[in-house]
């Protein structure tokens, strides 16, 4: 590849950006990435000087981010917990939350073969989880391991392939013909590896480009080399690019589905005339093209830009985002890890971004904070390819929020059409919130899944009344009642009435079974209220 | 007017009808002061609309299905007026069958250069019948973009700029702001505008603000209602009341959550929306769309096929169910669909033959009508129903080195139906062809001849707002582009077609 000396308006913005344009290979392992500016991390000082509610905001978005979330219990010192916000204490255990969470990232992972067989089994230990018989369980697996894995460099690596994977940058577009879920784990796996290895965003790019899973997506040289030049360039008006590119790619090819949709090589094409693409580069081989691109230095600023956008919405203030991605490719970032570890730790994302959750980040951030957990089936229907129709509806589709499945990647902005997020709604509502644990011996009773009497247990057992209805709001929602809510939520508990007139509680009695169902029924009752909230399924500002 | 003043002006118009009827009924509160909106700015936003757009009421008000073809839809199906050239010049031939007539060993040409087993010969019978048109030549030259995204978007939105409303987030605000129908806050229409492919373009709000009722709300294709909350998970029964007043325990949570979600609109807009259409679709789809899809349409008109197949008849029971619905989006399926850069030919041919099948069973059924769960006639059929068939851009026609074809430019509109909306011309095939390019190389697609009549694809968006009465859609279409100044036209229907064998 020679540099032609010509330049162009792309030769002044390579000249412009060389200075935080990065070699391709692994960079040392030591971090020293730092992002300044608009998207400086969040201090622990700043961190610590919110208040213990503030807190708790702030790590329940973090770990929802990452398919997590802390229960108010162990959060907080629950002898605090009376309901008066001034009294508000977090737990010894709780602070300097948010760097202990980066330090958990940035934590080898000892056992993970046993988290492994806890998801899939081993030989004759079953694993916890049926996945579809078929081929689909690529889909499928990603996020049951997740769930399973604590954090640790091994989950990180996997969240950031995941995360990757449902943008336009690495989908492995699983809806057309010619990808198939095997695509998919093979690109999850690529990528896993690379970014726990430290891999270079500009090598993993390199690879994944001339990988046939790139091109099952991308399936002609025209086609590949228009895309990869939008994709990882941002560059939507250099079709006059396209023809030269291609000409250098002729000899690439991809079979036809008897084949097994096959990349092949044909020597007998190979290009031998230099090309100029992109104004200052010059291609003979599809190699080369692809290393121009992935060389190139808008490379850095566009990952940034569509990162940024999936984190903080694509409606976000636009100039606030192009100063902050700005910030983020200032501090010369070679790594996803720490491409993310600027966005997710930034006090602006932390703080003051509003956007709607993705289903994965809202569904498993409140099971976790009301200790829900999964039925054996869970995995599979979320990432099945049907719809459940009106019963349960944890099926990211039908959500339209397809996972790892659209040819450019999910939308960066939540679908909220009235379809879509009346799955979402019900999948929060039906399937954790009111879907309560009863039956703890017996795994094929529908009972033996759902959230944990622990919930509303021995732990809070002596919050009653407002602290009560507390406890759960801000177990779920993060925030205290109003007190327009505790009234009205107090008088439907007092005046509740069944069809044949008897009251549906009795808060009064003293009776211990008594009792004990009815605050399973006052939190159910409250969770089937804060399920109606829109801010529910919002990140909200803090403060 | 500039764009975004207009659309502020119709944004105050619209807003005007989210008054609850109730209260206007009883004369407690006008719908204007409801909407905190004075008389005098109500009449200035309306002259200033007034002003813009030149509308007239038309006699009946359409329902129009848009059925957009993600991937960018090869242009063969409806088109092989130019195949030996094409097959003469491209780096890879075609197979033979595709250069013969269909009157010749099985050859695929069909009397009006259509391809036979990819739809054509559907067409020429739908042709012949006058129960569509094929537009051969909707061509891009202000902006010859082969992107995906600034494709669909200038597609859907009908204008250049990704910042304006879709197509049909326009339509709903022209017609709050002129249709009688529309404006009467006491007879709100049901579910005018609805989506079968989720959030699309073709809502994008821009800077349009629209009442309520006319936001979008999307259906699936076999009408799956998940909008009825399940009661048997709460520890109040359903018919448990609460209260001083024994209200229903359920509807005081939901006014509760309705209440403190109140004044958060703007935060959260789109799920105050979802909450608060809940129960108008669970009536909807309980009631007059009650069962599947299938059930609505009479036996032998059972004729749709495959997945699309069943948005296709999910769409068109929706519109005899419920002639208020003015506007569905629909998608052919995601954008693999059409994107056939590689193996083209048997899956494309297929697709093309699934969709026209589709498509005639679609008019088929509007021309007859639904049934009711006994399977008697509604006698519902409809005339005014019309079906827009398109992608945001059409291909090369060089087999390229992988046997498929590249993001090209000229492309197809089918459209159907609607043979009762004036103006309308069905049963016509304009605009006529060449092929362009250098031969051996892959950059080769079909262009209009000279003379040949063309226009945009955003001239389908101008279409659509001219059916519904707009005058001069063009002032509808600029989006203050430079490249645009004069917006795009409609398409002119009374163009000859080319001579019909």
């Amino acid at each position: 590849m020679y540099k032609n000396n010509t330049v162009g308006l792309l030769g002044v913005l390579c000249t412009l950006l060389v200075l935080i344009s990065c070699k391709p290979g692994s960079p040392e392992e030591k971090n020293t990435y730092k992002a300044q500016g608009s998207a400086a991390s969040l201090s622990e000082a700043e961190y610590n000087s919110l208040t213990a509610l503030e807190q708790y905001q702030v790590a329940n978005r973090l770990l929802a981010t990452f398919f997590k979330g802390v229960p108010a219990q162990e959060f907080f010192d629950v002898s605090t917990m009376t309901g008066n916000e001034a009294d508000l204490r977090v737990a010894d255990g709780s602070t300097g939350y948010i760097s202990n969470i980066k330090d958990q990232l940035n934590t080898h992972l000892e056992n993970r073969q046993s988290y492994y067989t806890k998801v899939v089994g081993d030989g004759d230990i079953p694993g916890r989880y049926q996945f579809s018989s078929e081929a689909r369980t690529p889909m499928e697996y990603p996020l049951a391991y997740m769930y399973e894995l604590p954090l640790s460099d091994e989950f990180y690596a996997r969240w950031i392939a995941y995360k990757l994977m449902n943008t336009i940058l690495f989908s492995p577009a699983e809806e057309i013909d010619s990808a198939s879920p095997e695509d998919a784990d093979k690109l999850f796996q690529e990528l896993s590896e690379g970014i726990v290895n430290h891999a270079s965003i500009r090598s993993l790019i390199y690879q994944h480009e001339i990988s046939e899973t790139n091109w099952r997506r991308f399936r002609s040289p025209e086609d590949n080399t228009r895309e990869m030049i939008e994709i990882y360039l941002g560059l939507f008006d250099r079709d006059e690019d396209v023809p030269k590119a291609s000409i250098a790619c002729k000899n690439w090819y991809l079979t036809d589905e008897d084949a097994g949709y096959v990349l092949k090589n044909d020597p007998a094409k190979n290009n031998t005339e230099p090309q100029l693409i992109l104004d200052n580069y010059w291609v003979t081989t599809c190699e080369d093209v692809m290393q121009a691109i992935s060389n190139h230095p808008l490379v850095i600023p566009r990952i940034a830009t569509v990162l940024v956008d999936h984190m903080f919405d694509v409606g976000y203030d636009s100039e606030k985002k192009a100063a902050f991605v700005r910030s983020v490719v200032g501090a010369h970032p070679q790594t996803f890890t720490e491409m993310f570890n600027a966005i997710l730790f930034s006090k602006e994302f932390l703080m003051n971004v509003e956007r709607p959750m993705y289903f994965e980040e809202s569904f498993f951030n409140t099971a976790a904070r009301i200790y829900w957990t999964p039925n054996s089936t869970f995995f599979r229907e979320l990432a099945g390819t049907s719809g459940t129709g009106g019963g349960m509806a944890t099926n990211l589709l039908v959500m339209n929020q397809p996972s790892m499945s659209l040819k450019l990647g999910r939308w960066p902005s939540v679908p909220l059409d009235s379809l879509g997020f009346s799955y979402y709604h019900r999948g929060i509502r039906d399937v954790a919130l009111l879907k309560r644990k009863t039956n703890y011996d017996n795994p094929y009773n529908g009972g033996y899944w759902g959230w944990d009497a622990k919930f509303i247990g021995s732990a809070v057992d002596y919050l009653r009344e407002d602290a009560y209805i507390n406890y759960i709001f801000i177990s779920v929602l993060g925030r205290y009642a109003t007190q327009s809510e505790l009234d009205e939520i107090n008088s439907i508990i007092t005046t509740a009435k069944k069809a044949d007139g008897n009251p549906e509680f009795n808060p009064t009695s003293t009776n211990g079974g008594t009792i004990v169902t009815t605050r399973i029924d006052i939190a159910l009752t409250v969770m089937d209220y804060v399920s109606r909230l829109p801010e529910l399924y919002f990140y909200n500002a803090v403060n | 007017m500039k764009r975004r003043d207009f659309n502020k002006a119709l944004a105050i118009l619209g807003s005007a009808l989210t008054i609850p009827p109730i209260l206007t009924k009883k004369g407690l509160i006008s719908p204007l002061q409801a909407a905190g909106i004075s008389n005098k700015q109500i009449l200035a936003a309306r002259s200033m609309v007034l002003g813009e757009v030149d509308y007239s009421a038309p006699a009946t008000l359409p329902t129009v299905i848009n059925v957009f073809m993600y991937g960018g839809p090869s242009e063969l199906g409806g088109n092989l007026s130019n195949i030996q050239d094409i097959s003469a010049n491209s780096q890879n031939p075609y197979p033979a069958a595709m250069l013969r007539d269909v009157t010749n060993n099985n050859g695929q040409i069909t009397p009006n250069k259509m391809w036979a087993s990819a739809g054509g010969s559907i067409m020429e019978t739908m042709i012949a019948n006058k129960q569509m048109s094929l537009y051969r030549t909707v061509n891009r030259v202000l902006d010859d973009s082969k992107a995906h995204r600034t494709s669909i978007f200038s597609a859907q939105v009908g204008g250049l700029s990704e910042e304006a409303p879709g197509m049909g987030t326009t339509l709903a605000a022209i017609l709050v702001a002129y249709h009688p129908e529309f404006m009467d806050p006491n007879n709100i229409p049901l579910l005018p505008f609805i989506s079968m492919e989720g959030e699309s373009v073709l809502f994008n709000s821009g800077d349009i603000s629209l009442a309520l009722p006319y936001r979008p709300v999307s259906l699936d294709s076999n009408f799956n209602n998940p909008y009825k909350r399940d009661s048997s998970l709460v520890a109040i029964a359903s018919t448990s009341t609460c209260g001083a007043s024994a209200a229903n325990c359920d509807a005081i949570i939901e006014a509760l959550a309705k209440n403190t979600s109140s004044g958060l609109a703007n935060k959260y807009q789109k799920v105050i929306d979802a909450f608060a259409k809940r129960a108008e679709l669970d009536d909807f789809i309980t009631g007059r769309l009650s069962g599947d899809p299938a059930t609505h349409v009479p036996t032998d008109f059972n004729t749709f096929t495959g997945s699309f197949g069943r948005n296709m008849r999910a769409a068109t029971v929706l519109a005899l169910e419920n002639p208020d619905t003015k506007f569905i989006a629909l998608s052919t399926g995601g954008l693999g669909g059409w994107d056939n850069h590689d193996n083209a030919i048997d899956g494309y041919a297929a697709r093309v033959q699934e969709l026209m099948v589709n498509m005639q069973a679609a008019v088929n059924l509007l021309a007859k009508g639904t049934v009711d769960a006994t399977g008697t006639d509604k006698a519902n059929p409809r005339n005014d129903v019309i079906i827009n068939v398109y992608g945001e851009f059409g291909r090369n026609v060089n087999l390229n080195g992988s046997m498929g074809w590249d993001h090209g430019n000229n492309m197809n509109l089918y459209t159907f139906g609607g043979e009762g909306i004036g103006g309308r011309q069905l049963g016509k095939i304009v605009g006529s062809t060449k092929r362009i390019g250098t031969s051996g190389q892959n950059r080769q697609f079909t262009s209009p001849t000279d003379g040949s009549y063309q226009f945009e694809p955003m001239s389908i968006a101008s279409s659509v707002y001219k059916y519904f009465g707009v005058l001069n859609p063009e002032a509808l279409t600029t989006n203050e582009d430079p490249r645009a100044p004069a917006g795009f036209g409609a398409i002119n229907e009374g163009v000859a077609s080319e001579p019909l064998v």
